[in-house]
């Protein structure tokens, strides 16, 4: 498989910088208790519910119809775990609780995950910033499908979620941000603060607590009532641009560092002859191998970085290669990017 | 940075909590910080308080001394307001309305301003449709009824197959 043909290895808008957009929208039915009040059959009830209404809407039929309907219950695990490394579904419903299913489009650019922590979360992606249409493609769905359904709003607090902090738009855009050297230069921590006085957060995308595996970060729109979709999606945007001016400046002032360029070339000659690479080392590499790529140093497309931040992931590099046995994931893991990165 | 609950201190205690992706913070005084628990959370040998014990915590808080006497339980999903407030989950949609001065000082806290200005689904035109053509439906309904009652069964007759056609998914040119 061309690794291309993934929308997460696309290079978008942007591209050096933001490796991808979402929105994900929360919506529950109106009639029905929220998904923690819900047994296994309740939710069912829910997902049988949506599929009966995308079925009988013209406009829905057209947006769904060219989506696959998951059981998650029925999935093998290591699927599901490799969905949510892929970020197509949360970690919690990677968990695969009886009743869930998820909607998927066969680009894997939308997906609907059924009785998560609401009923329906609407999520789009798309390589590179791209708010305008990563929301359009949301919105679309959740048009088709608000045709058919009723969905629990209320005038004053917008729609209407199990959690109070999502009222309102119950939208989170996000960006997925590769910011190396900004982390380097001990500037995202600043920057964090003064994004928070904006409606923003800006977060680790992977790992725990404050450290953020790869240098990825994920920033997106807090405020969710009273600021309409087109508000938040605008100040994203213009935040996002920012940082990621902020960061190509500061690449340049650490690439000018001979150690730093050291540190790029031997990265590359590590993921490029390792036998053996477990996957918090390999993602350490990747990333200043992308630092490399992005800043015109090394001889690798980003495109092949991007697919290998995913495909190296446990879970994902298990079913890519086969691999059943946890002690023969490092050498899959070192073999992959060895394959992809040869000359 | 004043205290966002009780909006007289310094805020001294700044939490950040992601939620599957979703980030909250909270900039709190001691005291009330205190109050909505998060004191003891840090102190318990593993740090792993949620956000919904600091919904819990300001909606427990912003209770105490409240005398309206809240509905017993929800209709529809059957949850009690202690319920919500121990689960920082709410039950359904339903429970906003039910314990709506309950949850309303909590809300603003969280929010500020609860006024919607986004998407609606009045403004979505496949959901304008669809009302408008239950609307219709409905309106048809009470006029066969109507007929029925004037035994007038003809009327009836094309009435009914006027909602057929609606129900069918094709335009009314009534």
């Amino acid at each position: 498989m061309h690794s291309y043909e993934k929308w997460y290895a696309q290079k978008g808008a942007q591209g050096d910088v933001v490796l991808s957009t979402r929105v994900r929208l929360a919506r529950n039915l109106a009639d029905m208790p929220f998904s923690a009040k819900l047994d296994p059959q309740g939710k069912e009830n829910v997902a049988h519910e949506i599929r009966e209404a995308a079925k009988n809407l013209p406009l829905a039929q057209k947006a769904i119809g060219a989506m696959r309907w998951i059981d998650m219950a029925e999935l093998p695990q290591l699927a599901a775990v490799s969905m949510a490394e892929q970020r197509l579904v949360s970690a919690a419903f990677a968990r695969q609780e009886p009743g869930t299913a998820l909607l998927l489009r066969d680009d894997r650019r939308v997906s609907v995950m059924l009785c998560e922590e609401d009923h329906l979360r609407i999520q789009a992606y798309s390589p590179g910033l791209a708010l305008d249409e990563t929301w359009a493609m949301a919105d679309e769905i959740d048009t088709a499908l608000g045709g058919s359904l009723d969905y629990a709003f209320d005038e004053r607090l917008g729609y209407l979620t199990q959690c109070p902090t999502n009222l309102g738009t119950a939208m989170r855009a996000s960006v997925l941000l590769h910011l190396p050297a900004l982390e380097t230069l001990d500037r995202v921590g600043r920057l964090a603060e003064s994004i928070s006085k904006l409606g923003l957060t800006i977060r680790g995308a992977f790992g725990e607590g404050s450290g953020a595996e790869g240098s990825l970060f994920q920033l997106s729109n807090q405020v969710t009532l009273g600021i309409s979709e087109r508000q938040a999606l605008d100040n994203l945007q213009a935040i996002t641009s920012q940082i990621a001016e902020q960061e190509r400046r500061a690449r340049k002032e650490l690439l000018q560092r001979p150690e730093w360029e050291n540190k790029v070339w031997r990265a590359y000659g590590i993921l490029r002859y390792a036998r053996l690479l477990d996957s918090g080392d390999a993602i350490k590499l990747l990333s200043l191998a992308r630092l490399g790529a992005a800043g015109g140093i090394l001889p690798i497309e980003i495109e092949t970085l991007n697919a290998l931040m995913t495909d190296i992931q446990p879970a994902t590099l298990c079913l890519a290669k086969q691999v059943t046995e946890a002690d023969q994931r490092d050498r899959a893991r070192a073999e992959m990017i060895r394959e992809n990165l040869e000359e | 940075m004043l205290c966002q609950h009780c909006k007289q201190n310094e805020a001294t205690t700044h939490i950040r909590r992601v939620i599957n992706g979703a980030a909250q913070e909270y900039h709190l005084c001691a005291a009330c910080a205190k109050e909505a628990g998060i004191a003891a959370q840090f102190a318990a040998p593993e740090f792993g308080f949620q956000l919904s014990d600091l919904f819990s915590g300001f909606l427990g808080s912003s209770l105490r001394g409240q005398s309206l006497p809240a509905p017993p339980r929800c209709e529809l999903c059957g949850s009690s307001l202690d319920e919500i407030i121990r689960g920082g989950r709410v039950g359904c949609a339903r429970c906003y309305e039910t314990f709506a001065e309950q949850l309303q000082p909590t809300l603003q806290r969280i929010h500020g301003v609860l006024k919607h200005t986004g998407k609606t689904p009045e403004t979505d035109p496949a959901v304008a449709r669809r009302k408008q053509k239950e609307q219709e439906i409905a309106r048809l309904r009470e006029e066969i009824a109507a007929a029925v009652q004037a035994e007038d069964y003809e009327q009836a007759a094309r009435l009914r197959d006027k909602i057929k056609t609606l129900e069918e998914g094709g335009e009314s040119n009534a």
